[in-house]
């Protein structure tokens, strides 16, 4: 009797979850097996057909400076947008939390860019930081020839850079203010009357119990660095000059859909895939430790 | 040991809410003030004010004949105890009460020192190393006590701190907070709206009705001769009987019509009052003279213990009868209930005492 | 129905596009009828998938809503991919998926992809099985060659071609006394610098990224009669590799170089704020070298009351001037559909090749007739007589300046996107200083022969048709 009690519960846990993993299996698990394969095979673009080459894209990838001079990009794409994006939006957050006057408005000022598709970002972007025409046109008349994305590979690393962080602040500072604001303001008082002052207070109080967004945003911001890099990328440098931001998601979009090169492309989105797989273990394992939830 | 005088100190809120009206108290070195009043009557705005955590829109507060008004909470010395406790969660027990003496640069074995006796003091020796959410209410009660008393301030703030325990707790809390006031000899400050507490801890005791003080005084005196009718009903459990009187032909006469047969201590006097236990109830017909006599009828009967309250229709209202014991009186009895004069509190059409 | 339709519009364009649009009216007419009545005589549907935007959308819509109002047998569903890339992905995706359109445009560089894929069906096969006599010898051999077999066997039917100019200020060279652009690179470099010490800015604009391999390498190539891979340019076969490292295109990147370091040629782009043609339009810069297709764009846009003209692209002094190549895409009939939608994907190809059409489809556009026949009828009509249509006359000249060689009849390499952005990714360098000439010119050819070795891989035991 008891037995079939518990059988019957199975039965019922597996039913409710064969959707679940239908779905999982369908957006996840079915594409990212059909890349392991293409990844392992040369793929001719229209079906054809194909060879199995084993490890070989793999090795040529490996093996090709242009992929290392990527991955050195997107990671110093990752490591700067984010920190900028998550330092800007916290001292914003930090700011508006103590005056907190119109803090409505700004909520909605900044989700703002959030909002906006990154192409439509990357060209206003594009025309605020022309060399020739935008706002940097006055810079380069005191200074001829300072800023010059077109030619060189910093500043155009640097446009990008600033345009993600643009729009990463608005959405990390949103969660920012919202985590500030949930600090029971009788914690900062109590600190008040501690003798803490504004620095310290951020320090020993808000600092420590805004972690858990912290780490939330960090893994975010660093996920979608590698992800959502692409639209600003292709509008603003197509990965130029001379590869300086061709960024590893750029480069799957260019040699795969561009150059048709499918089975490239597999094999270095598997690398990307196994890339933020291990940046995102990492930060659960060595960051999270040092979050406080409450 | 500080002293903490209030001068028509007034708060309005940027929302144009005028929380505090012109509150002026002096409260004297190492006494226990207790603020007093219904909820929402200004007295955590006031108590904030103290605290520097609110800016006082006019009047002053000076702690030890010093103005603090344009001072911050961090330099005015002052400790609180928050109604939720305010501990820091993501700090154990001991850096909760170390954090305010780190911060005001104590060196280290004596900011050790004074916490491990001040957690002795309070029990809390075998949770120093426990985060705030892995204490009970009454143990983090007990930390945010000790982060207030182990940093030694001028004046210690306590803004309704038992009200998250349940009753039996509060009881002991109450009689431990007045003995460490006591031995620790420090000027405090107390909100509560439970009038028991205001009774049983103060030195002061100041009773605030929207944004006003209605009275300030020694416990019993505000007890014994409440300044008015607000103040009657809200010291006092139950609270004191107050019968409206309109004047009759032959004298003032009760809401029923009832004269009460005598004249009132003064002329001016609108309504009677007389405390629960202050009367006596029997089924005699005969009263003394001089004495309110009004027939009641029962109507219904608490036996609490040690006492019992009947509550009767009396003079064309309510009103609340504390006799000893188990009550001899059912519901539907007819009775009289009998006030002495000299038991009688008088007050005007405004609600102030006279007489 | 249709062929009287065809001999009712041959009085020229006013009476054509009166009659058009009273047959519109009148197929519409019909198609109501045909929609009331049952299912018979209902148009059959195909899809044609296409990869101009914006104005250049507006006019292949025009040309489909013709098409469609020209017979009532067929019906075409013209959808814009928005760009070459996007097309040529999303066919493929579909293709794979079985859902693929019945005609598409591929652009001339897709080629090699396409004569490989087996997606495809022959066109000229397809026009002869359905009763239609196209006379192939009619196509300008330079824009036939790029597009056939190495047997001559037309795969795809040419669509919008175009070649690359020499676009030039007339007030500019005035200024330095000349009335005639320059013939010669040589003359170039000396006319830039005299155009600089006159005071201007920007003598020339040029642009490095991998859209201008075209006119910068490939263009060049062909004039000069310099391989850009081995084996004819892939032609001969998928282990074609490339060989612009030793040809005179090093010297031609040298000299951009020099000239670029000297002040005398500017970088413009969109990323930079303002493109080539912005940039020659608004008087900024006097010379640049594009496509023909933006002779409208200048015409439209440019600065009130500049003179300006187009020209041949230069040569090296000494060199036998041949053809310049094709651009721009072809229309391939993909494999795997209903019969039915043939027959209206041939009648459609029929009405694109119809010289009525090329003029139609040359207004509204910059680009150049396919064939002769369509050339003369707009010769003829006086098309380029006069502005804004005059000086596009040049462009042909310009495909037509030889016989097509082994090497200048086209470019058949693999994945050849792949190679014009690596082209783009080496100018930079070259240009930001970071590597020599030479050295950005071997690891271009380097990394590009990586890519044609990969494609050669993709298909083993292939070869081209
Ligand atoms: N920050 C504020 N802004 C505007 N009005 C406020 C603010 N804080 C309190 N008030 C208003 O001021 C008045 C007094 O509030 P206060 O908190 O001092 O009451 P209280 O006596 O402590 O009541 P309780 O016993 O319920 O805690 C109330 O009317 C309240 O609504
Ligand atoms: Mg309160």
């Amino acid at each position: 009797m008891e037995k079939r009690v518990t059988f019957s519960r199975w039965t019922v846990g597996i039913l409710f979850a064969v959707p679940q993993m239908l779905l999982i299996f369908t957006f996840f698990y079915w594409p990212a097996g059909q890349a392991v394969y293409w990844s392992l095979t040369l793929q001719q673009p229209w079906g054809g057909g194909n060879i199995w080459v084993g490890l070989d894209n793999f090795r040529s990838i490996l093996a090709s400076a242009d992929y290392w001079n990527s991955i050195t990009a997107s990671l110093a794409f990752a490591a700067i947008s984010t920190g900028l994006a998550m330092v800007i939006a916290l001292v914003l957050a930090a700011l508006t939390d103590r005056q907190l006057a119109g803090s409505r408005f700004y909520r909605v000022v900044l989700i703002w860019p959030y909002g906006i598709a990154a192409p439509a970002l990357a060209l206003a972007f594009r025309f605020i930081l022309a060399p020739e025409a935008g706002f940097m046109a006055v810079v380069n008349r005191a200074w001829p020839g300072f800023w010059d994305p077109g030619l060189d590979g910093a500043d155009a690393m640097a446009s990008i850079i600033a345009a993600f962080s643009w729009k990463y602040v608005g959405y990390n500072f949103i969660f920012f203010l919202a985590a500030f604001q949930a600090i029971p303001r009788s914690l900062i008082e109590a600190s008040a009357m501690d003798g803490a002052g504004v620095v310290r207070r951020f320090r020993d109080i808000q600092f420590p119990l805004i972690t858990p967004t912290i780490f939330f945003l960090l893994v975010i911001n660093i996920t979608e660095s590698f992800q959502d890099s692409f639209g600003i990328v292709d509008i603003m440098t197509s990965g130029g000059p001379a590869n300086a931001t061709n960024l590893m998601v750029y480069k799957i979009y260019s040699d795969g859909f561009k150059g048709l090169d499918y089975s490239g492309a597999a094999a270095q989105s598997i690398i990307l895939m196994m890339l933020i797989v291990v940046l995102t273990i990492f930060q659960f394992r060595f960051i999270e430790r040092r979050v406080h939830y409450r | 040991m500080a002293t903490v005088d209030l001068k028509d100190a007034k708060k309005v809120y940027s929302s144009g809410v005028e929380a505090v009206k012109g509150v002026s108290i002096a409260i004297p070195d190492k006494e226990l003030c207790v603020l007093v009043g219904p909820s929402g009557c200004g007295k955590s705005t006031l108590l904030r004010m103290i605290a520097g955590l609110e800016t006082i829109s006019s009047g002053t507060v000076a702690i030890d004949g010093k103005i603090v008004n344009a001072v911050g909470p961090a330099e005015r010395d002052i400790a609180m105890v928050f109604q939720n406790y305010a501990l820091y969660p993501h700090m154990k027990v001991y850096d909760n009460m170390a954090y305010g003496l780190r911060n005001r640069g104590t060196p280290k074995d004596e900011i050790d020192s004074r916490v491990r006796s001040t957690a002795k003091v309070l029990e809390l020796s075998a949770l120093l190393d426990r985060r705030p959410r892995e204490l009970s209410g009454g143990q983090r009660q007990r930390v945010a006590m000790g982060r207030a008393i182990v940093r030694n301030p001028k004046v210690f703030l306590f803004d309704e701190p038992l009200s998250n325990l349940d009753a039996k707790l509060r009881g002991q809390m109450r009689v431990e907070i007045k003995n460490l006031q006591r031995t620790l000899g420090v000027t405090s400050i107390y909100v509560t709206h439970d009038q028991l507490e205001a009774m049983t801890l103060a030195d002061i005791l100041v009773v605030m009705n929207a944004g006003l003080v209605e009275q300030i005084g020694a416990p019993l005196d505000i007890y014994e001769a409440p300044a008015s009718t607000f103040v009657a009903s809200f010291i006092g459990a139950p609270p004191m009987n107050l019968l409206a009187l309109t004047g009759g032909l032959s004298g003032p006469t009760l809401a029923d019509g009832t004269a009460i047969g005598f004249a009132p201590a003064d002329t001016k006097a609108a309504t009677l009052g007389f405390r629960p236990e202050d009367a006596d109830v029997t089924f005699n017909a005969k009263a003394p003279s001089g004495a309110l006599v009004l027939p009641a009828t029962v109507e219904a009967v608490e036996p609490v213990g040690a006492e019992s309250f009947l509550h009767c229709a009396a003079g064309g209202v309510r009103i609340v009868m504390r006799v000893a014991g188990r009550a001899a009186a059912r519901p539907g009895d007819q009775l009289r209930v009998v006030a002495r004069a000299e038991k009688l509190h008088w007050f005007d059409k405004t609600g102030k005492r006279v007489g | 129905m249709r062929k009287p339709l065809v001999k009712a519009t041959q009085e020229g364009m006013k009476s054509m596009s009166i009659i058009k649009h009273g047959l519109a009216a009148f197929a519409a007419g019909t198609l109501g009828v045909a929609l009331a009545l049952p299912a018979a005589a209902a148009p059959v549907k195909f899809d044609f998938w296409f990869g101009l935007s914006g104005d250049l959308a507006r006019v292949v819509d025009t040309l489909c809503k013709n098409f469609n109002a020209s017979q009532s047998d067929y019906e075409v569903v013209c959808t814009s991919q928005g760009n070459y890339d996007a097309t040529l992905q999303n066919t493929i995706a579909a293709f794979r998926a079985g859902k693929q359109p019945t005609v598409v445009q591929v652009y001339d560089v897709g080629t090699a992809t396409m004569m490989l894929s087996g997606a495809y069906y022959p066109a000229d096969k397809l026009m002869e099985e359905n009763g239609y006599k196209i006379d192939y010898s009619d196509y300008f051999p330079g824009i036939a060659r790029y597009y056939a077999t190495s047997k001559g066997e037309m795969l795809s039917f040419p669509f919008n071609s175009s070649t690359a100019l020499m676009y030039w200020n007339k007030d500019a060279f005035a200024k330095i006394g000349k009335t005639e652009a320059p013939k010669t690179w040589e003359e170039v470099g000396a006319d830039l610098q005299a155009m600089k010490d006159a005071g201007y800015e920007c003598p020339m604009a040029i642009n490095i990224s991998a859209n201008e391999s075209w006119q910068l390498m490939e263009q060049f190539s062909a004039i000069h009669n310099q391989p850009i891979a081995t084996k004819s340019n892939g032609y001969d076969g998928l282990d074609a590799r490339l060989a612009v490292n030793k040809t005179k295109f090093v010297q031609y990147v040298g000299d951009l170089k020099k000239w670029y370091d000297a002040g005398l040629i500017k970088i413009k782009s969109k990323d930079l704020g303002q493109d080539m043609v912005q940039a020659f339009a608004s008087g900024t810069c006097q010379v640049i070298l594009t496509s023909v297709g933006d002779h409208g764009t200048v015409g439209k846009t440019h600065k009130e009351g500049m003179n300006w003209d187009v020209a041949e692209l230069p040569v090296y002094a000494g060199t036998e001037r041949k053809n310049s190549l094709v651009g721009g895409a072809s229309l391939w009939v993909l494999s795997g559909k209903p019969a039915e939608e043939y027959k209206g994907a041939a009648a459609f190809l029929n009405f694109i090749h119809d010289p009525k059409t090329a003029l139609f489809w040359s207004t509204n556009t910059g680009y150049i007739p396919v064939a002769k026949s369509g050339f003369d009828y707009m010769k003829s009509n006086g098309f380029y007589d006069k502005a804004p249509y005059k000086g596009r006359e040049t462009a042909i000249a310009s495909l037509t300046a030889s016989e097509p060689t082994e090497i200048t009849r086209g470019i058949r390499l693999g994945n050849f996107t792949q190679i014009r952005a690596e082209f783009g990714t080496q100018m930079q360098a070259i240009f930001a200083n970071k590597v020599s000439v030479q050295d950005g010119l071997d690891t271009l050819v380097k990394n590009g022969d990586a890519i044609l070795d990969r494609f050669q891989q993709t298909y083993p035991n292939k070869t081209l048709p």
